[in-house]
């Protein structure tokens, strides 16, 4: 048992003792700086600890992310629907695919201006227009999956004749699974960027306005926590999604003759990068 | 192989006979069955052999209803099969491509009974009930990734047996395992059409598969493909990997059948 | 070559469906002209754009910033990429501040560099170059990791210089990876580039659709819209020309 501890240990340090060095290299160099836009390390930590907690940044984060969570479960719910259907029928989606390259080639931040200007500063827009963006990458994703389903598969369901209903939810989705999955990652990036741009229009809430707002009001110690804080939370989700992927996708990530096929995968995710 | 418990069907229809008449099929120019006539009588094995390319996996495929023929036609009883039939069960080469990889085995095994409507707590039981009547005994929770190849085409015979089929269509079932779990196999479909009421189409290009499992050898030859030799083999119903092999009968079976396959090579 | 033509003419019909949908909602008020506006209107703006003075400084702007960005975190990601591909202590040691870098919003960093460099082109192609950066670096690490054992173990039987490792072995071989970061991250460029125009007001696309919105010309930002969609798509037609010819031994080694 011990040794199990250990050998945690050894691991833990090896991969973490670079990000700790290199924090701690900007701990002591900007340690006493009076540059007003960097801030000492230590007065950035404790502002955002203060806003977190006792000021306004904890609330504003959770309003952000609801509109986040509610803009991306509607994209998923839209895109892995349309994408399973559309996925099936070859002919239409021949028929349809200019028209959908063309439509999520559009930068969805472009509409930001437009939609949040004109529906004002709520949720509603916010979430919109993250539900807006979201959904491309996960309808192509889907759609992609579901046409790579194995022929062996598609041919073991037609001889034991699987009603339609079984075949999308027992074999074409979970078969899609690891490419939906792959759409859904891209598009939580492309959520948390239209998150920001979005709270960067026309918001009084949520984690971009608190920045924005800081940075006119050249508060810097606030800018920086903020900004520090949507990076740490970037990447909190993605972990977090990690970790649902690995359960879901549990018997794909064991099977080792996925190994290479993951690996193409990887490479045919669409609209991959969600800057 | 002999710890094989009796798997009752629930409701033991009668079995009915697979008929090929005049088959053709060809793929626009190309023509690769020529006028197959072919009767599988219940409770029959029948092993299709004949050199690669020879068309056997479009026949079998013809046979399943998964292949629309050029002309003429499959009947299963009375019944012309134009898409796949519930009386025929499928076991495919690919074993490692037929199993869902994201179901445990016995969810493979039960997935057609869904389909058929089954309650989940009676097709689950009898998956574990084929499962052990494959030689699988309490593997039913594990992956198809979990189990070797032999294990997955068992669990694919089990499917198959689940599903009731009373004929089942094996293509080159056995092909890529290796040669003793080959002999383990094949003596597991002797022993599942002495206890079950079911008839069984093997294609094969192993010649020693095809005599040492089927009641009749069907020789396919020549582009297109016809049937160019039939033959009864006349080695009883217990069979022995050994014994049965060594039967001068066997290698007269054999012979014959190797001489039909090499003759129509062109020079 | 029939099929083909039928095929043609099914794809513009669809793409027509789309506009009737939006002509048809526009005749009926579904939704607020303010939102889309007629499609008839946004069709003339788009012709009247192109004849516009600004039209091509603006395409001209988003593309050549989003270049010199791409080409900025290029150079920087490759190298790095295949060398902590090389040597898994550095990969795993990284893997944590790559994996913050690939997650965060580079969007949020914008106020932060508009205090640091101004609203300035500069700043744009940091921006740029960031997110860039680290879709080329993952790519280029799956590529410099995934070295065929047996290629490594030749090149440590001959003794083969660690200069000519690199150039002759490793970068080849990470080659069709870095490919793909390329094209993932010119991609990203275009959207980044758009993105921090419309928020800084720089020049180029993202300025223009900002600008036309707050002039209440809402048909003019479509416009704008379209050829920024237009401009994604011309991107994915010539990196898959590319692909198809670069290519096309790694598809066929990897379907051995």
């Amino acid at each position: 048992m011990r040794y199990v501890l250990v050998d945690f240990l050894v691991e833990l340090a090896r991969s973490i003792w670079l990000p700790v060095c290199l924090l701690l290299l900007w701990l002591v160099v900007s340690n006493g700086s009076t540059s007003i836009y960097f801030p000492p390390l230590a007065d950035i930590g404790a502002t955002l600890v203060r806003e977190l907690f006792v000021g306004d940044l904890g609330r504003n984060l959770l309003l952000s992310l609801y509109n986040l969570a509610v803009g991306l479960v509607i994209a998923i719910v839209l895109g892995v629907a349309f994408g399973l259907i559309i996925g099936r029928a070859e002919k239409f989606r021949r028929v349809v695919s200019p028209t959908l390259n063309f439509l999520r080639a559009v930068p969805p931040a472009a509409i930001v201006p437009i939609i949040i200007i004109a529906l004002g500063v709520g949720a509603a827009p916010k979430i919109f227009v993250i539900a807006l963006g979201c959904f491309w990458p996960i309808l192509l994703n889907t759609i992609d999956g579901v046409r790579g389903t194995s022929p062996a598969l598609l041919e073991t369901a037609r001889a034991y004749r699987i009603p339609s209903h079984l075949f999308v939810f027992r074999v074409s989705l979970p078969a899609a699974l690891p490419q939906i999955m792959a759409g859904i990652r891209v598009a939580l990036a492309v959520g948390l960027v239209l998150m920001v741009i979005s709270e960067f229009f026309g918001a009084d809430a949520g984690i971009g306005f608190y920045i924005t707002d800081a940075s006119t009001r050249f508060a810097i110690q606030e800018t920086w926590a903020g900004t520090l804080l949507v990076g740490v939370m970037g990447y909190v989700l993605s972990s977090l999604f990690l970790q649902i992927e690995r359960r879901l996708l549990y018997w794909y990530f064991q099977d080792g003759n996925n190994a290479s096929q993951r690996q193409s995968n990887r490479r045919r995710i669409k609209a991959g990068g969600g800057q | 192989m002999n710890i094989m418990t009796t798997v009752k069907s629930p409701a033991q229809p009668k079995i009915k006979s697979l008929a090929v008449e005049g088959l053709s099929k060809s793929y626009g120019q190309i023509h690769v069955l020529s006028n197959l006539n072919l009767r599988v009588e219940p409770g029959e094995v029948i092993s299709i052999v004949g050199p690669s390319g020879a068309g056997k996996t479009t026949l079998l495929r013809c046979l399943s209803g998964l292949l629309p023929p050029s002309s003429g036609g499959v009947k299963v009883g009375d019944e012309p099969v134009r898409e796949p039939v519930a009386e025929i069960g499928l076991v495919f080469q690919d074993y490692r491509g037929s199993m869902m990889p994201w179901m445990r085995a016995e969810e493979n095994v039960a997935f057609p009974l869904q389909g058929k409507g089954v309650s989940k707590s009676v097709r689950l039981a009898r998956a574990r009930e084929c499962l052990e009547a494959v030689g699988l005994p309490g593997v039913g929770d594990r992956y198809p990734w979990q189990m070797s190849g032999g294990m997955q085409q068992r669990v694919a015979i089990a499917r198959a047996i689940a599903y009731d089929a009373q004929i089942l269509l094996m293509d080159e079932p056995f092909g890529s395992l290796d040669a003793q779990t080959r002999f383990d196999l094949e003596d597991l479909v002797l022993s599942i059409r002495r206890r079950l009421a079911v008839s069984i189409v093997v294609v094969t290009h192993d010649i020693d598969e095809a005599v040492y499992l089927a009641d009749r050898v069907v020789v396919l030859s020549g582009h297109p493909a016809t049937v160019i030799d039939t033959v009864d083999i006349d080695l009883g119903m217990d069979r022995d990997q050994i014994k049965t092999k060594a039967d001068p009968r066997f290698a007269a079976y054999r012979g014959r059948i190797l001489e039909q396959i090499r003759r129509p090579k062109p020079e | 070559m029939v099929a083909g033509y039928r095929l043609f003419f099914w794809q513009i019909f669809a793409a027509l469906c789309v506009v009737a949908l939006w002509a048809v909602s526009n005749r009926l008020h579904w939704v607020d002209a303010a939102i889309l506006p007629p499609v008839e209107v946004v069709a003339a703006q788009i012709v009247v754009v192109v004849g516009r003075p600004e039209f091509l400084a603006a395409i001209g702007n988003t593309v050549f910033d989003g270049l010199r960005g791409l080409i900025i975190g290029s150079v920087l990601a490759i190298p790095m990429g295949i060398l902590i591909g090389m040597f898994p202590s550095v990969d795993r040691s990284t893997r944590i501040l790559i994996d913050f870098g690939r997650s965060f919003p580079v969007i949020a960093l914008l106020p932060v560099l508009i205090l640091l460099l101004g609203a300035t082109s500069q700043m744009k192609v940091v921006a740029i170059a960031i997110a860039c950066f680290f879709p080329v670096l993952i790519q280029t690490i799956y590529g410099a990791r995934r070295l065929d054992p047996t290629i490594s173990d030749t090149i440590r039987s001959y003794r083969i210089p660690a200069h000519l490792r690199f150039f002759k072995v490793l970068l080849p071989a990470a080659g069709p990876y870095i490919g793909t970061g390329l094209r993932i991250a010119s991609t990203v460029a275009i959207l980044v580039s758009v993105g921090v125009e419309i928020v800084s007001l720089t020049p180029g696309i993202g300025r223009e659709i900002a600008l036309a919105r707050s002039y209440n010309e809402t048909a003019t930002a479509y416009a704008y819209i379209f050829f920024a969609g237009l401009l994604g798509v011309l991107l994915t037609v010539l990196w898959d020309r590319l692909e198809a010819r670069l290519l096309g031994w790694h598809h066929r080694s990897a379907v051995e």
